[in-house]
């Protein structure tokens, strides 16, 4: 079956005022998201994940490359905004806050979407009931203002927003990384309910790696505007094969002292700005294993398995020397023994 | 270097700025209703003569006529001649510009010297009855009009005390002026040794200097007395003083950080006061650049007009590419 | 960015030595103009103990940078220290003038901020405001603290530090500016530190590579340190001991490694199913509540009633007060989880 979007190495540079360089953020990505599916692209700042959501959804025009919707190259005219793709991708931003009109009560707020292409009143409304059900929200919050409402609750409007169109694609950029740890877990619930109902695909943009492996079916790895690896969410989490996939995994710290994953290299300093990269790895400045290779040349795909694939010369080396630690997983099941308590 | 590049391209485009400003300001005068024909003629005057003058001076040409003839006499160093005083415009604002130069330049010192201190003290005290009393000061002097102001100071301190110089001029009568260098009473009297002529100028210049200093230290007082406010409540003097770096010098940083805003209003009021300060000058017969074109005015005598104009509009475009240099020496952040 | 193993360290004796900190029955409210007054801490008492670094863990609104500000005696309009005592070794910083808590800001309290770049000073080099610190409150001369600030940004192995030195902050990365802001916290060696958020903007391997150097300058110079923090799971691997704050109560405080083998009070347990994303276990320990929060004087009721799902009659009716479970270990809850472990 066709996948929904297919992305072929776009590239995107933005030119830095003043000067004739160009901030590099995204090198040639590439990557295909099928129906109902969640791939999560995840990076650190400077990485290009938001810049690939937004020329995903048209916002901004790739310098080149090709994107597909439903097989259909979209060329020029890809533009959410143009009668084709009108209400099939949707944006939820990170600020439930700044993404709603404030002086707007939010029933307005999650009519817009469709006001102008449902002409019957009784339609919207009964729209507007059907997805703000569906977020979990009473209805008698749709006659506030978001200033009135909690974050998490503003966070559902937003939501129930970007589903009135029943759009086959959402885009999601950090949208939980302003909430608390309880919304944060509710947001992401009802996001995966969500998906079971109406079978919309997600394009999950965060740098959080919990959520992230909650929610993910597949995850792409980004830095410095390339994937470096991609595949299955849970085998990449259990067995990453490029540096700075361990790097990133290592970092994140569970809420268990025991879990500390063990590594055996190091990776120094910060990531380098994305201007004036060099045509090779961009990890190249910093990684431990590096050899003369990885200054010439970006390395192609390599297949672990025919879902997961890595984009370093010696990714074999890297995954033998880190032991497979399913710390998300042990995480899990650590957590499940403390919290059964008989009583609760 | 960038700067001395900045600087050049700032100088490059003075030009067609200040044709800009010529030419706006001409078509503004020439809407003015009045004939100076007419008015240098007299009321007794025949159609003919009227005419006959006219055509000398070419006002029957058509209006970008009229303009081109301006602007080619001006690139020659011509400013044209004043009907009233019979001078070339040029020799006449050679003297009034400086004089009022010199006062404004002296009353806003003054200004600067009341308004900063009292803007920062009110502004970082805690004891709101001060930051009131600033407040009041700013509203007084704004109400305030400053040839009233003028009449008073005359009044109380020449008419009634006696203490100070009559308000009829720069300098005594009987004094003579300095030899001209800058055309600065006062400069000129110490360069060149002349006490008598010193001491009469400085007398002089009490008087309207106090009232320009205290009207416009209003403004620079609120000013001053905002930014400060803003700087001290901002995230990085909380952080200062979190690191327990003494209130004195976190005043003195919050200053710092104001300045661009505090130079942008001195700057502006510099540019205006060469114009604004007309009626002081006429209350202490100061024989200013002001009082010239407003008598050019009144008269429609355009040239004395068009040259206070390009005067003052040149020694503000001058003023505000020293302040963008203050900025740069001062913001780390424009540099880049 | 290695967290490498290392052994896990002493606990410490909270008890034999003299706490650098003590709160006592602290109370902070907002009194906002018109409107009724809004309690923001409420009979807060924490202990830290020399070397200590206590986590103090909750949510936005829960009041954790109200106490900071209040250690660092820096509440003002409309927030107001109600009653309790703030004792530094031994002295009690409210009593002392203005002055005198000048002298202790910055040198033996120091805090770091989040936002960094938003902190400090545009105008000056990162490197002269760290000098500056220096010489306020230690006795050297403009050069000898210029080192100490050059010798300072090498610690936080700022990289190219001589070169940084000179650098404006809106020059700096995020991370770059908060090795400034640790160096500043540091340079005069404090006796606490407070991290108000510290590491929360910055990218994750960042941030592990900040926590990493926090942690080894605060033992080199047995520094106690009062981490503040909305995440958990940097608590969990950060923090000697953990303390709970909730809606502006302490209701937990416990070594690290036993609060994570299980916490007493449901709200720890809330929190821990919240990371784990578990839906199953999240359901267990919540109850439906889909009303805005709303900060209240408290009447007679514990104040997380209305989430708990191990709620009785008693805990409408009265208010329970922080005691001792185990030794060590304080909770405030008439019902706490016990787990009993084989």
């Amino acid at each position: 079956m066709n996948p929904l979007i297919e992305v072929q190495n776009v590239v995107k540079y933005f030119p830095i005022p003043g000067t004739r360089a160009v901030v590099q953020a995204v090198n040639g990505v590439s990557f295909s998201l099928r129906r109902g599916e969640t791939l999560s692209i995840v990076g650190e700042s400077g990485s290009g994940k938001t810049t690939v959501g937004r020329c995903v959804l048209g916002l901004i025009k790739p310098t080149s490359g090709r994107i597909r919707f439903n097989g259909r190259d979209m060329g020029q005219h890809w533009d959410v905004r143009s009668r084709d793709l009108r209400g099939k991708l949707q944006l939820v931003f990170q600020e439930p806050g700044e993404s709603l009109d404030p002086l707007m009560p939010v029933h307005k707020s999650i009519e817009e979407p469709i006001r102008a292409t449902i002409v019957s009143k009784k339609e919207r409304d009964r729209k507007i009931q059907k997805v703000t059900e569906l977020v979990n929200l009473p209805l008698s919050l749709l006659q506030q203002y978001p200033a009135e409402l909690s974050a998490g609750q503003q966070q559902r409007v937003a939501i129930a927003r970007a589903i009135i169109t029943d759009p086959e694609l959402l885009v999601l950029d950090e949208p939980t990384s302003a909430l608390s740890p309880t919304d944060r877990a509710d947001i992401i619930d009802l996001l995966i309910r969500i998906q079971q109902e109406l079978s919309t695909a997600y394009l999950f943009i965060s740098h959080d790696l919990s959520t992230v492996y909650h929610i993910s079916h597949r995850i792409a790895i980004m830095y410095l505007g390339k994937i470096v690896e991609e595949g299955d969410s849970r085998e990449v989490f259990r067995t990453p094969h490029h540096p700075y996939s361990v790097g990133l995994l290592s970092s994140v710290l569970l809420p268990s002292p025991d879990l500390r994953r063990e590594t055996t290299f190091v990776l120094e300093g910060e990531t380098p700005s994305p201007v004036n990269l060099p045509a090779c790895c961009p990890l190249v400045s910093r990684c431990p294993f590096r050899i003369d290779r990885c200054g010439q040349a970006f390395p192609e795909a390599e297949a672990v398995t025919p879902a997961h694939l890595v984009h370093c010369f010696r990714h074999r080396e890297v995954s033998a020397a880190e032991h497979a630690t399913h710390t998300f997983e042990r995480f899990q099941s650590i957590t499940e023994e403390i919290l059964s308590v008989p009583g609760v | 270097m960038i700067v001395l590049r900045y600087i050049g391209s700032r100088l490059l485009f003075l030009v067609p700025q200040l044709i800009g400003i010529v030419l706006v300001g001409f078509v503004l005068i020439k809407a003015v209703p009045g004939d100076p024909a007419t008015l240098m003629l007299g009321p007794m005057a025949s159609a003919d003569s009227i005419a006959k003058l006219r055509g000398d001076l070419g006002l029957d040409q058509p209006m970008p006529t009229q303009f081109l003839i301006y602007l080619e006499k001006l690139i020659r160093g011509d400013f044209g001649t004043s009907w009233q005083t019979t001078q070339p415009v040029l020799s006449d604002l050679r003297t009034r510009f400086p004089a009022t130069l010199e006062l404004v330049t002296y009353g806003l010192l003054l200004a600067l010297l009341i308004a900063i201190p009292l803007g920062v003290f009110t502004a970082a005290t805690k004891r709101r009855a001060i930051r009131k009393l600033g407040g009041a000061y700013g509203l007084i002097a704004g109400a305030l009009p400053d040839f009233w102001l003028a009449l008073v100071l005359v009044f109380i301190f020449y008419s009634q005390l006696h203490w100070l110089a009559s308000p009829i001029g720069r300098i005594d009568l009987s004094v003579v002026p300095p030899d001209t260098i800058t055309g600065f009473y006062t400069i000129d009297s110490l360069l060149t040794g002349n006490w008598e002529a010193l001491v009469s100028s400085v007398q002089h210049l009490i008087l309207p200097v106090i009232t320009l200093g205290l009207i416009n230290a209003g403004p620079i007082l609120k000013m001053t007395q905002s930014t400060m406010e803003r700087m001290l409540g901002s995230d990085f003097s909380q952080y200062e003083r979190l690191c327990g770096l003494p209130r004195q010098l976190i005043v003195r940083h919050a200053f710092r950080n104001g300045l661009p805003s505090i130079i942008t209003i001195v700057s502006v009021l510099y540019g205006f006061l060469i114009g604004g300060a007309v009626l002081v000058e006429i209350v202490f017969s100061w024989g200013g650049a002001g009082q010239y074109a407003v008598q050019g005015v009144l008269n429609s005598d355009f040239n004395p007009v068009l040259g206070f104009v390009i005067f003052s509009a040149l020694f503000s475009l001058i003023v505000y590419l020293i302040v963008d240099l203050a900025y740069l020496a001062i913001d780390p952040r424009i540099r880049h | 960015m290695a967290l490498i193993r290392q052994a896990r360290d002493e606990p410490l004796s909270v008890g034999s030595k003299k706490p650098v900190l003590e709160t006592d029955n602290l109370t902070v409210s907002y009194r906002p103009y018109g409107l009724p007054p809004v309690e923001a801490l409420r009979k807060v008492n924490i202990k830290i103990a020399p070397g200590e670094i206590l986590g103090l863990v909750g949510e936005s609104g829960a009041g954790k940078t109200t106490l900071a500000k209040a250690i660092m005696g820096v509440i003002a309009k409309p927030g107001v220290v109600e009653s309790g005592r703030l004792l530094f070794n031994g002295t009690n910083l409210f009593q002392l003038s203005e002055e005198k808590l000048n002298q202790l800001r910055g040198a033996s309290i120091s805090i770091i901020v989040a936002n960094p770049r938003g902190e400090l000073n545009p105008l000056l080099m990162v490197g002269q405001q760290l000098a500056n610190i220096a010489r306020i409150h230690m006795r050297v001369s403009a050069r000898q603290a210029r080192q100490l600030a050059l010798d300072m940004l090498k610690a936080v192995k700022i990289p190219d530090p001589v070169r940084r030195f000179r650098a404006y902050p809106h020059e700096l990365s995020g991370g770059m500016a908060q090795r400034v802001v640790i160096a500043a916290g540091l340079i005069c060696s404090p006796q606490l530190v407070i991290s108000d958020d510290a590491t929360s903007g910055l990218d994750v391997t960042v941030q592990a590579q900040i926590l990493d150097l926090l942690k080894k300058l605060a033992r080199e110079r047995q520094t106690s340190m009062l981490y503040i923090t909305r995440d958990i799971g940097v608590a969990a691997n950060f923090c000697d001991r953990i303390a709970v704050l909730y809606k502006g109560e302490i209701v937990e405080e416990a070594p690290t490694g036993a609060f994570f083998e299980g916490p007493s009070h449901p709200y720890g347990n809330l929190l821990l199913a919240a990371f784990s994303h578990n839906s199953v276990l999240r359901k267990r320990w919540s109850t439906e509540l889909e009303q805005l929060q709303k900060r209240e004087t408290p009447a007679l009721a514990c104040l997380f009633v209305d989430r708990c799902p191990l709620r009785q009659g008693r805990c409408w009716q009265e208010h329970p007060e922080l005691r001792d479970l185990t030794p060590g270990r304080l909770i405030r809850c008439h019902y706490p989880v016990l787990r009993h472990r084989p």
